[in-house]
């Protein structure tokens, strides 16, 4: 019979035996806390305001002239880990370009927002916005179309939002690149920027 | 037969193979853009460099060469790995690539393409070249096929396919240096029925079938062996589905059959699945008119009329059902005593085609006309019809017209008609009873050719919800009527 040795815990000091210390010293964590940097927020009233690479509600881009920017190539939704882009192509005559999407769908439910598309596409057709309030009465509303996702484009085109090169910063595996800037990385991966209030529109609604 | 050794591996060819050939027999690729075993060889593309060890008086000698236009020989020593060669294809492709537009993303070869594919394992990232590239526009050259000039490599394929293959010779390289494109003569479209072949053949997405343009994206197709039904050659195809719809069809290789290539009445016979004039519901006679039921009703009208003792009854086998629809039918007149069995032969008939190429198109444009022939041989024509007839006719036509004026005639004086079919037709407009079939993509079965050569094929679709397959029709109509009618009494003979 092989003898296995045991190493048993120290007993415990007198202090530990007593429990106050510790719990005095949680109570300071918390004090300090209470009187400490806020950090909850009055949402909906207050919200944040995150940074350019928040991956929010996709938006569809429009080229110069104002036509949808995407070319149906499926990239996307070949690279959706969620598969939850569906597009179905069509034939345009336009002088540079003969396919557009007839029907582009994200089903925001299923979406995980990862991101992916955006980094697949080649046309830098599709962006992810800042928004994040996803509400719906269906789930068949939570299915975005072509005519909602080039509105949330009018509506945020002033905005800086998450385009495909960023990833390269992010992520800095563009084969044959150097690692990315580290500030710049963290620069970009770190969401949150500050606190907006909004009560004034939101009382408004 | 030569013995080489290919990239350490010995190979025995058949003879008259070429090293491309040889090396497939190995298991190995060699790269290949021009070269396509049923067109002449031109070894024009220059992508199929291999490095050929070979007794040259005397000499071991090592050279590049190409591998289309160099035959298998005894004691050749082939590598197709070695730093010269993978810097030849490198250059070629680099060079291939100086016009091309890499618009990937919207040609609808992405995913089956070979210059995509050779870029990817053959070529590297980067070009050299900071020119402006080339820029022709799309061109239609008719019989459904477009040209995406500046995708072209050139490779002389499609020409080669049209003017030996096929014969009719249609596009030809024009102009000359880097004004070189593949065109039609002024006024003169591609006009033959195995245009449709072009797409295939095309390595890259030069040329482009109208008919497939931007419907889905290939990665997204999964592919069926099927068998065409188009006539009773029986070529090899495959079906390409997405989203329980057929996509496309394409040639699948059956030297026996169609070498490499359909014809384009096989290629976009699919439309035909969704056609408008389909079959879906059982329908019953009331009256002058036909009204929807169901399967359970529709049957049992039959099986009532057949309980009647009708004076004669008569099964009609058509040459679109499969190998097992037609012995369920035989089956069944075997079990109605005294029925008299025969076909109604198929009315769309063409003059037979033979291509310069060897690729031939049957006259008979249904599949299965031999079999069908050789069980019931009784065609209708020669069959009394009287009003005292019940006729059951198992029929399953992808073709309007499929029966001749002569013998919907003859089918109009018999008593009672009961019909199995896929499309609305004549007949089916003046039968009693009405059941929906299912189209050959949405089952599984077996059609003899002319040649009798049987060739299964499998449901590539799900088939619209209360339609049947015609042998489960027929083995069910045969279980009710054992069971409702002793056997014996099923018809006064
Ligand atoms: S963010 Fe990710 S999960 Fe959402 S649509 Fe894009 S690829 Fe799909
Ligand atoms: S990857 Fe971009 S261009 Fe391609 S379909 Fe998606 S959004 Fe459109
Ligand atoms: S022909 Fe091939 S390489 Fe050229 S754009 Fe089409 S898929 Fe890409
Ligand atoms: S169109 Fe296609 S097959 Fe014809 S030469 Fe160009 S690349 Fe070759
Ligand atoms: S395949 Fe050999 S040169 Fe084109």
């Amino acid at each position: 019979m092989a003898t296995i040795n045991v190493q048993r815990p120290a007993r415990l000091t007198l202090a530990e035996r007593l429990y106050l210390p510790a719990i005095l010293n949680g109570l300071r964590l918390t004090w300090r806390h209470i009187w400490g940097e806020r950090v909850t927020l009055q949402y909906p009233e207050e919200e944040r305001e995150f940074k350019r690479v928040y991956r929010g509600v996709h938006r569809l881009n429009k080229d110069d002239k104002g036509r949808v920017k995407c070319v149906a190539c499926e990239m996307c939704a070949a690279s959706c880990p969620a598969h939850c882009i569906t597009i179905k192509a069509t034939e345009v005559e336009w002088p540079e370009r003969d396919k557009i999407p007839k029907i582009f769908e994200i089903d925001e439910l299923k979406c995980i927002f990862c991101g992916y598309c955006v980094e697949a596409c080649p046309e830098d057709a599709i962006h992810m916005t800042r928004h994040y309030h996803l509400i719906a009465r269906s789930r068949e509303d939570m299915i975005f179309g072509l005519d909602k996702l080039l509105a949330i484009y009018d509506e945020t085109k002033e905005q800086e939002v998450l385009r495909g090169v960023d990833f390269g910063v992010i992520r800095a595996r563009i084969p044959g690149k150097e690692a990315g800037n580290p500030d710049e990385v963290q620069k970009l991966a770190y969401p949150v920027v500050g606190v907006v209030t909004k009560a004034e529109t939101h009382h408004a609604q | 037969m030569p013995t080489m050794v290919i990239d350490g591996r010995e190979v025995t060819a058949p003879p008259g193979a070429n090293l491309i050939e040889a090396a497939k027999l190995a298991g190995i690729e060699i790269p290949h853009f021009c070269y396509h075993p049923a067109l002449k060889v031109v070894a024009s593309c220059r992508m199929c460099f291999v490095e050929v060890t070979q007794e040259v008086r005397g000499k071991a000698t090592t050279r590049l060469t190409t591998a289309c236009n160099t035959p298998a020989a005894d004691g050749m020593v082939v590598r197709t790995d070695t730093q010269p060669v993978k810097k030849a294809q490198n250059d070629i492709l680099e060079f291939l690539l100086i016009n091309h537009p890499v618009d990937c993303p919207v040609c609808d070869e992405a995913g089956e393409c070979k210059l995509q594919d050779y870029a990817f394992a053959y070529g590297t990232a980067s070009s050299r070249f900071a020119e402006h590239k080339r820029f022709r526009h799309a061109k239609k050259l008719g019989s459904g096929i477009r040209l995406y000039t500046n995708r072209c490599i050139l490779c002389d394929r499609c020409v080669r396919f049209l003017r030996d293959f096929v014969g009719t010779g249609e596009l030809s390289v024009t102009d000359m240096g880097n004004g070189n494109e593949i065109s039609v003569f002024p006024g003169r479209p591609i006009d033959n029925v195995l245009a449709g072949n072009l797409p295939e053949i095309c390595p890259v997405g030069a040329l482009i079938s109208e008919d497939f343009l931007f419907k889905a994206r290939v990665w997204n197709l999964s592919a069926v062996d099927s068998v065409c039904p188009g006539c009773s050659r029986g070529c090899a195809t495959s079906l390409d589905v997405k989203d329980n719809e057929v996509q496309r069809t394409r040639a699948r290789e059956n030297q026996a059959v169609n070498g490499y290539f359909i014809c384009d009445d096989g290629r976009y016979l699919y439309h035909v699945i969704r056609h408008e004039t389909r079959l879906e519901h059982p329908a019953v006679r009331e009256g002058d008119q036909l009204r929807e039921s169901n399967w359970d009703h529709a049957l049992d009208v039959v099986v009532s009329r057949l309980a009647e003792f009708p004076e004669r009854i008569v099964i009609l086998l058509s040459p679109f059902l499969t190998q097992e629809e037609v012995r369920a039918g035989a089956d069944l007149s075997e079990v109605l005593r005294g029925s008299v069995l025969g076909h109604v032969p198929n009315a769309v008939q063409e003059a037979p085609v033979l291509f310069p190429g060897g690729f031939a198109i049957d006259g008979d444009k249904a599949p299965n006309s031999t079999l069908v022939k050789n069980i019931a041989p009784v065609p209708l024509q020669e069959l009394a019809i009287t009003k005292d007839t019940v006729v059951l006719f198992f029929n399953s036509s992808l073709r309007t017209g499929s029966v001749s004026p002569l013998d919907a005639e003859k089918l109009r004086r018999a008593g009672f008609v009961a019909v199995i079919d896929v499309l609305r037709n004549d007949i089916t407009a003046v039968a009693d009873v009405v059941l929906p079939g299912r189209m050959w993509a949405e089952k599984s079965g077996t059609f003899s050719n002319s040649a009798g050569m049987a060739q299964s094929f499998g449901a590539a679709v799900l088939p619209p919800p209360f339609t049947r397959d015609e042998s489960d029709v027929i083995r069910d109509l045969t279980r009710r009527i054992t069971t409702r009618i002793s056997t014996g009494c099923g018809a006064k003979s």
